[in-house]
């Protein structure tokens, strides 16, 4: 039951309605079995691994309240690196090997990454003291399962979320008002934006060997939006869900599209893992004291180095395979390539002229475009398996035959193939994805520069035809379940419950 | 060393970083008040103050560091 599903606004709106209207101490228990309920329908055999996974490190929280905090610490972390790592790379390792260890090809558990991530993030939360241990098993178990989450995040903090899950909640008009808004936000971009776009990237990377430069340009860059309003919408459903029950979840994107450099770019992309990777990998790795290893020689790591390494593991993590590799490393040189510009030519001026943040801007969005094509290459779905040297020839063919006229028929050749034998509907589909796109981008430009990337129910909230946008969203919505059922489907999960 | 003159010292290190002259701190001065002030550059202010102050910050010191005011008492605990 995918968050943009028919069966998921039953089961939410179920939930909630019987949650708002439990005896407090019954409404943590309930909602942890309707999201173990939502999680087993989705994987059963799974489910076990997840409460697993909870009772250990519900376990060791409790330890490090007791004398061998440090211990119970390691034992938590280290447990769950290696549950996370066995389930992400057995297939990879058993591959390495060419002499025959046979395994059966093994399905990720779903939401493993963002479940683990969860719990690391509370042990060392709550050995550093920054929140509590938790004492109360189901509400532990609720803050690594809550069905909104569970899937792909975002990431939540223990400190933020285990006092929430604690407190009463009731029906609240406005909150309720305030989900409904960022819900149809979220559906319009997954629904209407995401999954009409992926169509057109599906076809242009099965077929990008015959295709011109404008082809390839469109499915680059389409690739780079498909993925954005894919993720950034189910965030946004993802955290409208948890307002109808009462909870604030954390915000996943600020506009990143926007960004004038990277590192601005890594503050407002996938904002829960970024700032996870910050305060438990990069922070401790260019604190830590390596005196040690090198006999004295060095005190500490390189800030530039660091960079790199967290850069790098993060295109790990993505996937084993060399194209999130190369993701991954292009990742950190960009990210190390724009610091040593500006300590060669100075830091941006925090007033420069608007032509200047422009160009930057495109400059940005082009580089990561770029990179997003290695990463389209590693997850797929791909027909035939592509791989690195595909990525580049991709890259290579957008700058070459920029015919318009062949776009055009190339544009028509794909979409007649695909799925609608009809000039008219072709014509139907070329605009409404124009029309999607134009809008949702006019959305993130108004939050970002009208509204200083307040939240996007807010930025919503804030303008003044906002019954007109609302019925806009609804009317894109519809349209956008009805060309899903015309013959593609959606993206069932969100894109990035693979990880 | 006053607490002043520390402010002062800060002020001049986090004008020499951000290569602007008119920079002003306050106590309250964070992350999001100035441009560019992000997980590296925070290395790059916070190194730029062990070496001026002779100093040597541990993780834990600087894990908890909200503003300009919390960096100000870290420097005059660990000075005193």
């Amino acid at each position: 039951m995918s968050l943009q599903s028919f069966a998921y606004f039953g089961f939410l709106a179920l939930t909630a309605l019987v949650y708002l209207h439990l005896p407090r101490r019954l409404q943590p228990p309930f909602l942890l079995a309707a999201s173990w309920l939502f999680y087993a329908a989705a994987m059963p055999a799974m489910l076990p691994l997840l409460l697993a996974l909870c009772a250990f490190t519900y376990g060791c929280g409790r330890g490090l309240s007791g004398a061998h905090k440090t211990a119970f610490l390691r034992l938590g972390v280290i447990g769950s690196l290696a549950v996370l790592a066995f389930f992400k790379y057995v297939n990879f390792l058993a591959g390495l090997f060419p002499w025959g260890l046979r395994l059966p090809a093994l399905a990720l558990p779903l939401g493993i990454s963002f479940y683990t991530f969860a719990a690391i993030s509370y042990l060392v939360d709550a050995a550093r003291g920054d929140c509590p241990v938790e004492r109360s098993f189901v509400r532990y178990a609720l803050f690594l399962s809550l069905f909104a989450t569970v899937t792909q995040g975002p990431i939540c903090r223990a400190g933020r979320l285990l006092p929430q899950l604690d407190a009463e909640h009731r029906f609240d008009a406005a909150r309720c008002v305030r989900a409904l808004r960022l819900f149809a936000l979220g559906l319009f971009k997954t629904v209407a934006v995401s999954d009409v776009l992926g169509v057109l990237v599906d076809n242009v990377f099965a077929h990008y060997r015959e295709y011109g430069g404008l082809m390839l340009l469109a499915g680059g860059v389409g690739y780079t939006l498909q993925l954005y309003f894919n993720f950034s919408g189910y965030s946004e459903l993802a955290r409208a869900s948890g307002l109808f029950l009462g909870l604030e979840l954390p915000e996943n994107f600020k506009t990143p599209l926007f960004s004038t450099n990277f590192s601005e770019l890594w503050s407002r992309w996938h904002i829960s893992f970024s700032s996870w990777l910050q305060d438990y990998l990069f922070t401790p790795l260019v604190w830590a004291d390596v005196g040690g290893l090198t006999r004295g020689r060095v005190r500490r790591l390189p800030p530039l180095l660091c960079i790199f390494l967290v850069f790098f593991l993060s295109g790990f993590w993505h996937g084993s395979t060399l194209p999130f590799m190369v993701w991954g490393f292009l990742q950190a040189v960009y990210r190390v390539g724009e610091e040593l510009l500006h300590r060669r030519f100075g830091k941006p001026k925090k007033r420069a002229p608007a032509h200047r943040l422009w160009a930057k801007r495109a400059v940005v969005f082009c580089l990561w475009c770029a990179s997003e094509v290695f990463f389209r290459v590693g997850m797929g779905p791909n027909p035939q398996p592509l791989g690195v040297a595909d990525a580049a020839r991709f890259l290579g063919g957008c700058v070459r035959a920029l015919s318009p006229a062949r776009f055009a028929g190339e544009l028509y050749a794909a979409l007649y193939s695909d799925f609608y034998a009809h000039s008219l509907m072709i014509a139907l589909y070329v605009a409404f994805l124009l029309a999607a796109l134009a809008l949702a981008f006019w959305l993130d430009y108004r939050r970002c520069f009208a509204y200083k990337n307040q939240p996007a129910e807010a930025a919503l909230a804030g303008e003044k035809h906002r019954t007109l946008l609302y019925l806009l969203l609804i009317a894109f919505i519809l349209v956008g379940f009805i060309l899903q059922s015309g013959g593609f489907g959606s993206s069932g999960f969100g894109m990035y419950a693979g990880f | 060393m006053d607490k002043q003159q520390i402010f002062d010292t800060v002020q001049e290190i986090f004008r020499d970083n951000f290569d602007d002259a008119e920079l002003t701190l306050t106590r309250e001065t964070c992350a999001d008040d100035i441009e560019g002030w992000d997980s590296l550059e925070q290395i790059n202010l916070l190194s730029a103050c062990e070496a001026e102050f002779g100093l040597r910050f541990q993780l834990s010191d600087i894990r908890g560091l909200r503003n300009v005011g919390d960096l100000i008492d870290l420097i005059e605990r660990l000075n005193g």
